[in-house]
C-alpha cells in the first residue's frame, strides 16, 4: 500500500495533465500583464477610430482609459510596497500604482488643461459663424437681397439674420490661416432700389484663430467670430453726377444763359 | 340706420387721410417731420440708420422734412469733431437724399429728367444757408461717405443763393488742417465749377478770387493734388464762359446777399480776412 502510494506521488505531471484540458491558464492570462496591455490598445484603438465620430468627451476617457491599463500591464503597477512583519498584525501598505498616480496626473491635467485637451480630440468640422452686416453708409440696405456664399466654388451655409446674414465657415481644429469666402447678393429684380447696386460680388479673407473667436459668445462647436463682413451695397454717384454736370442754373432778366465749355468735375475725393 | 353712421364715418375718414401702406400720411401739425427725424436716429451710435423707402416714396412730403432736420444739425456739425451719434445722423441723412436723387438720376428718361429738375428747384426754393453750411462741413469731413452724399446733394442744389457758403469754407485756414483738407478742398472746388458760368457779380468775383487765392497755395507738380490742379483749371474754364451778357455783371439781390454777409461774416471760426468773400 504504501509502494502504491509512492508510485502515485512520484507520478510526473505530464501524466496528470493527459487525464484533462487544464483551464487554469485562463484566470492567470486575464490577470498576466499581457492581457492588460492588448486591452489598453483595444481602448486606443476604439478610441482612434471614433475621433470625428463620437462626441470629444468619449475619446478623451478611452484614451485616458486605454493608456492607464497598458501602462498597467506594461508592470508600473506598483511603484513601491513595503510589508511590516509585526508580530500581531501584518501591515502592507501599498504605494499607489502607477495607473493611480497617472489618474491624478490626468485629472490634474483635465482641469488644468481643458481646452487644449478639448482641441486634441476634437477633429470633427466645426463652423465659425461670420456676422455679415451692411456697411453703416446710411444707404446700404441688405434687407433686399438674396445671398449665395461659397469657398473655392463650394456653397456653404448662410442664414438670413437682421439686417445681414450669418454665414457657417467650416474648419477643423488646428487649421489656423484664413478662408476665402466669396459671396454674391442679388438684388430683388421686382422691387431694386434707387443707388444700390443690383449685384455685388466680392471675396474675403475669414481668419481662423483662436484670436478671432469670441468664445464668450458661443459654444464650442459653433464659435462666433469678433470679425464681421461690412458690405456696401452703394453704387456708383457716376451717372447722377454726370447729369447734375449739365444742369443749366436761372439767369437774370434780359441776360443771356452762357455757354459752358467744359462740365464741371464732380467726383468725390 | 342710425347705428350704421358712426361706421360710415370712420370709413370715410380713412378713405380721405388717404392711409396707404407704405405712404407717410400728411398731417397738418409739426409732428409729421418727427418721423423724419426719428428715421434719422439711430439706436445706438454703432449704427446708422437707412430711411426706409416707404416714406421717400413721395419725395414731396418728405424733402421740407429732410432740410428742416438737416437745418437742425446746425449746431451739431461745425468745425469740431463729429460725436458718433452726429456722424450717424449725417450718413443716414445725406443718404436719403442720395436715395432721392439717384431714383431720378437717368437723363434718357423725361420723365425722370422733370422730376429731377423739380426735386432740384424745390430744395432750392426751402434751403438756406445753414443748411448749405451743413451739407459744406460733411463736403470736407473726414468720413468719404459723408462726403461723397454731401458732394452729390449740394452738386445738384448750390446755386447764386448759397455759392457763399463753399465759398467761405475755402477760404477757412483751417481746412488744410484737417486729416481729409485735401478732399475736402477738391470736394468745394467742384462746386464753385457747378455756379462759375452763372454766377452773379459779387459771386463771379469772389470765385476768381478764392481760386486765385488757392492756386497761389498749390504746387501743380505735387502728384497728390492732381485733383485740385485740374479743379482749378475746371473752374477758371467755366467761370471764363460767363460773360457780360451773362449773369456776370449783374449784382446779387439784396435778399441773397444780406444772408451770405452775414454767414462769412459769422462764419466759425473766424476768417482771417474777408477779401475773398466780399457781399
Amino acid at each position: 500500500m504504501a509502494a502504491e502510494l509512492k508510485r502515485l506521488s512520484d507520478q510526473p505531471p505530464a501524466a496528470a495533465a493527459r487525464s484533462g484540458f487544464d483551464w487554469s491558464f485562463i484566470p492567470q492570462f486575464f490577470s498576466s500583464g499581457i492581457f492588460f496591455i492588448l486591452l489598453g490598445m483595444v481602448l486606443l484603438i476604439i478610441a482612434r477610430n471614433g475621433l470625428g465620430i463620437v462626441h470629444t468627451s468619449f475619446s478623451f476617457v478611452l484614451v485616458v482609459l486605454g493608456t492607464a491599463i497598458l501602462l498597467f500591464g506594461t508592470g508600473t503597477q506598483g511603484m513601491g510596497k513595503l510589508e511590516s512583519d509585526a508580530a500581531t498584525a501584518k501591515y502592507n501598505i501599498a504605494i499607489a500604482g502607477g495607473a493611480g498616480v497617472l489618474a491624478l496626473v490626468i485629472a490634474f491635467g483635465m482641469m488644468k488643461y481643458a481646452p487644449q485637451i478639448h482641441s486634441t480630440f476634437d477633429i470633427e468640422t466645426k463652423y465659425l459663424v461670420v456676422r455679415v452686416q451692411p456697411k453703416g453708409d446710411g444707404s446700404t440696405d441688405l434687407s433686399n437681397y438674396w445671398g449665395r456664399f461659397e469657398i473655392d466654388g463650394i456653397a456653404i451655409p448662410s442664414a438670413r439674420r437682421g439686417k445681414g446674414f450669418e454665414v457657417f465657415v467650416p474648419y477643423s481644429n488646428g487649421q489656423d490661416g484664413s478662408k476665402p469666402v466669396s459671396y454674391s447678393l442679388l438684388a430683388d429684380p421686382v422691387a431694386p432700389k434707387a443707388g444700390l447696386k443690383s449685384l455685388i460680388e466680392e471675396t474675403v479673407n475669414i481668419e481662423i484663430s483662436e484670436q478671432n473667436i469670441d468664445r464668450g459668445n458661443a459654444g464650442f462647436s459653433f464659435p462666433v467670430s469678433r470679425n464681421l463682413i461690412y458690405i456696401s451695397a452703394k453704387s456708383s454717384d457716376a451717372k447722377a453726377l454726370s447729369a447734375t454736370a449739365v444742369q443749366e442754373l436761372p439767369v437774370a432778366e434780359g441776360r443771356t444763359p452762357p455757354t459752358p465749355s467744359v462740365a464741371p468735375i464732380l467726383e468725390a475725393q | 340706420m342710425t347705428h350704421r353712421t358712426p361706421i360710415f364715418v370712420a370709413v370715410c375718414l380713412v378713405a380721405v387721410s388717404g392711409l396707404r401702406p407704405g405712404t407717410p400720411v400728411r398731417a397738418q401739425n409739426a409732428d409729421y417731420c418727427a418721423i423724419y427725424a426719428a428715421a434719422v436716429t439711430a439706436d445706438s451710435a454703432a449704427t446708422v440708420p437707412v430711411v426706409s423707402e416707404s416714406l421717400l416714396a413721395d419725395w414731396n412730403a418728405a424733402l421740407p422734412c429732410l432740410i428742416k432736420v438737416l437745418r437742425s444739425l446746425k449746431g451739431e456739425v461745425g468745425p469740431q469733431p463729429m460725436t458718433p451719434e452726429t456722424r450717424s445722423k449725417m450718413l443716414s441723412l445725406t443718404g436719403a437724399f442720395r436715395s432721392i436723387i439717384l431714383k431720378f438720376s437717368d437723363p434718357n428718361d423725361p420723365k425722370k429728367v422733370a422730376e429731377m429738375n423739380a426735386f432740384i428747384k424745390k430744395f432750392r426754393d426751402l434751403d438756406d444757408v445753414d443748411a448749405i453750411s451743413v451739407l459744406s462741413w460733411g463736403a470736407r469731413s473726414d468720413s468719404p461717405d459723408i462726403r461723397a452724399n454731401s458732394l452729390l446733394i449740394l452738386g445738384n442744389v448750390i446755386d447764386n443763393t448759397t455759392i457763399c457758403v463753399p465759398l467761405a469754407h475755402l477760404n477757412d485756414p483751417n481746412l488744410m488742417k484737417s486729416p481729409s483738407g485735401v478732399n475736402g478742398r477738391a470736394n468745394l472746388l467742384s462746386l464753385l465749377a457747378v455756379v462759375a458760368p452763372w454766377a452773379y457779380k459779387e459771386n463771379s468775383e469772389n470765385i476768381a478770387r478764392t481760386r486765385a487765392s488757392i492756386a497761389a497755395q498749390v504746387d501743380s507738380n505735387d502728384p497728390n493734388l492732381k485733383g485740385t490742379v485740374a479743379r482749378l483749371e475746371n473752374v477758371a474754364t467755366r467761370l471764363g464762359n460767363n460773360t457780360e451778357t451773362s449773369n456776370r455783371s449783374v449784382p446779387m439781390p439784396e435778399t441773397w446777399r444780406l444772408p451770405c454777409k452775414a454767414y462769412v461774416e459769422g462764419f466759425v471760426p473766424k476768417l482771417p480776412s474777408l477779401e475773398n468773400v466780399q457781399y
